[in-house]
């Protein structure tokens, strides 16, 4: 124990400094002595330490009834009570719900035909599927030149669907009919460009100066499906084909003289001549 | 070490080192929860680690049948007494948020508490730990709380360092926000009320540290300040002052000036303290105590905080909400 001093001349000591504070405290602690009090009473210096120590444990005291709003603060921003938390769950579950149903909307209703015509087109660098989309944007030179081709039978032309991707056209197959064009080698008569075709396909030309030997008709992915080879200025095609867009070429034994396409809209068999 | 626990059987006696630590040694009363929050872990890590090494103890307590013998052998390790003889550190990392705490509310530089709190804990851990293990008591009766004695110690640890940095520990609040407490957000206005509750707090106490001129200052405080006087006031000053006195001392002041208002009650405390002073003397003793006040509640803000400008408002907003500590009356 620290000795006692005579507080009339000294300070209070540590013990009687706690002393008083418990006092403060709680009344019911024991009550300082009489000559502490007094000193206290005339004491700048001992009140000042005993209101520090005092004024520390008394707030952390009253936490219990009043959190200081700091700590509240900061407790609510790092955890959020349950009902809080049950909020923000509900507002992000409004948020996708809200997102789902625009991009429904969206994909479903205003351009269902524009989305579905970029998933189709995804492998063949392009966005025209369809031959009304000719008209479409692209970036791709080539396709550009497509924008003369007309149709020769419009409103006739296959509606998209599921087999889109055989409608898809061929970005250099495109390239070389319109190259053909220029090419005055060969006049077609049938089957004209971008023509819908239900039955048997007829292909008719007159040459003026190279004479076909081969006539091949390939898919839109270029792939050969049927080659034959021709002696006159017309061929009846007898196999069946799917619905699709199809090229044609005829070409002799060094240059490729014609290119051409059609579409078949439904199926059809093929009839012998 | 699974098996050692097993054999400890401390599962058994968990409920009952909880009950005698939360009932018995450490009450909630003394070590609220909310500021020891993990008291009771760290006692019970401190009595597991305690039988753990001491093979000595372990057998009692585990073939100990007997309640008693088993609750006198927890009291014996995990009495306050027995931590601060043994394990000092148990009781820096008890009270480590208080320290914590106290250094928060007393430092006002951010960057620099964690220093000071680290210092103040290598002080207690070197060297001021065994002295208060040498001077602190718990045997004898008008020994304060250890808690409070412990702060105490911290307050001066806390000092010597300040001092040593030649640091201010002051901070600085602009008075303003007391004179007006009606913020704009719920936010200011929490923080307003939490901050002037504080000083009204410290106001308080203040004045109870005041032991016998308590009643005169207050009295006095409210005459010079024009503040409503109750008889209440004035019996607590003078238990036998008549009717005719109190009405006097409880009459408007208003539209007064000082000296007329202390030469008209000058009479009445003259009267039943026996002295023969002059009205000036009460004055004055009155404007010092004001000035010592002032000095105190400046003490923990920047001195410019309070004046005799501005002290009236808070003494005023004091006996207003004076319903706030009416248990510590």
């Amino acid at each position: 124990m620290e000795t006692k001093k005579d507080i009339s001349t000294s300070h209070l000591n540590d013990h009687q400094t706690a002393i008083y504070v418990d006092y403060l405290l709680n009344e019911k602690s024991s009550k300082p002595a009489e000559n502490i009090l007094i000193h206290v009473e005339s004491c700048l210096i001992c009140k000042d330490n005993i209101l520090d120590v005092f004024l520390c444990l008394k707030n952390s005291r009253s936490l219990q009834k009043q959190r200081p709003f700091k700590d509240l603060i900061q407790e609510l921003s790092i955890e959020k009570s349950p009902r809080k938390q049950y909020t923000y769950l509900k507002r992000i579950a409004a948020s996708f719900f809200f997102m789902a149903l625009f991009l429904t909307f969206y994909f479903t209703i205003i351009d269902r035909q524009l989305f579905q015509n970029k998933i189709d087109s995804k492998g063949n660098s392009t966005s025209i599927s369809n031959p009304d989309s000719q008209h479409s944007h692209t970036s791709i030179k080539s396709l550009s030149r497509t924008e003369n081709i007309k149709p020769s039978q419009p409103g006739k032309r296959p509606v998209a669907n599921s087999q889109n991707k055989n409608f898809a056209i061929n970005p250099n197959l495109e390239y070389m009919i319109n190259s053909q064009f220029r090419n005055e080698t060969i006049k077609v008569n049938s089957p004209a460009n971008n023509s819908t075709l239900t039955n048997n396909i007829v292909f008719a030309w007159n040459s003026f100066t190279d004479k076909p030997s081969q006539l091949k008709i390939l898919s839109n992915s270029n792939e050969v499906i049927f080659e034959y080879t021709i002696q006159t200025n017309q061929f009846v095609l007898k196999e069946i084909l799917p619905q699709g867009l199809y090229y044609w070429k005829l070409e002799n034994q060094t240059d490729l003289l014609y290119v051409g396409k059609f579409f078949i809209g439904s199926d059809i068999t093929a009839q012998p001549e | 070490m699974a098996g050692e626990v097993k054999d400890l059987n401390l599962n058994e006696i968990q409920a009952l080192i909880l009950d005698i630590i939360e009932n018995q040694l450490y009450p909630a009363n003394d070590f609220p929860r909310t500021l020891f929050p993990d008291l009771d872990q760290i006692l019970l890590k401190h009595f597991t680690d305690v039988i753990k090494v001491n093979t000595s103890r372990r057998n009692p307590t585990l073939s100990s049948k007997n309640d008693a013998e088993l609750r006198e052998m927890i009291n014996d390790i995990l009495c306050l007494e027995s931590i601060l003889g043994n394990y000092p550190q148990i009781i820096i990392l008890i009270y480590r948020r208080l320290i914590s705490r106290y250094i928060h509310s007393k430092h006002m530089i951010p960057n620099e508490r964690e220093d000071i709190l680290q210092e103040v804990i290598t002080r207690l851990l070197s060297n001021k730990m065994s002295k208060i293990q040498e001077r602190y008591d718990f045997k004898f009766k008008k020994n304060p709380s250890f808690t409070s004695y412990f702060m105490v110690t911290i307050r001066n640890i806390y000092i010597d360092i300040i001092r040593e940095g030649k640091n201010k520990m002051l901070r600085t609040v602009n008075l303003d926000d007391i004179r007006q407490p009606l913020p704009e957000t719920d936010f200011e206005f929490t923080s307003n009320r939490l901050f002037i509750e504080e000083e009204l707090t410290k106001l308080h106490f203040l004045f109870r540290m005041y032991y016998k001129s308590q009643p005169k200052i207050e009295l006095c405080l409210k005459i010079k300040f024009r503040i409503p006087v109750t008889p209440g006031d004035i019996l607590k000053c003078s238990p036998h002052c008549s009717i005719d006195d109190i009405s006097q001392l409880s009459q408007d002041f208003r539209f007064k000036k000082d000296i007329r208002v202390f030469k008209s009650i000058i009479g009445i405390f003259n009267r039943y303290e026996g002295k023969q002073n002059k009205s000036d003397t009460l004055r004055k003793w009155i404007t010092v105590k004001i000035d010592e006040i002032i000095l105190h509640l400046n003490r923990t803000h920047d001195n410019r905080v309070y004046n005799q400008k501005n002290i009236p408002d808070l003494v005023n907003l004091y006996y207003q909400n004076k319903n706030l500590f009416k248990g510590d009356q």
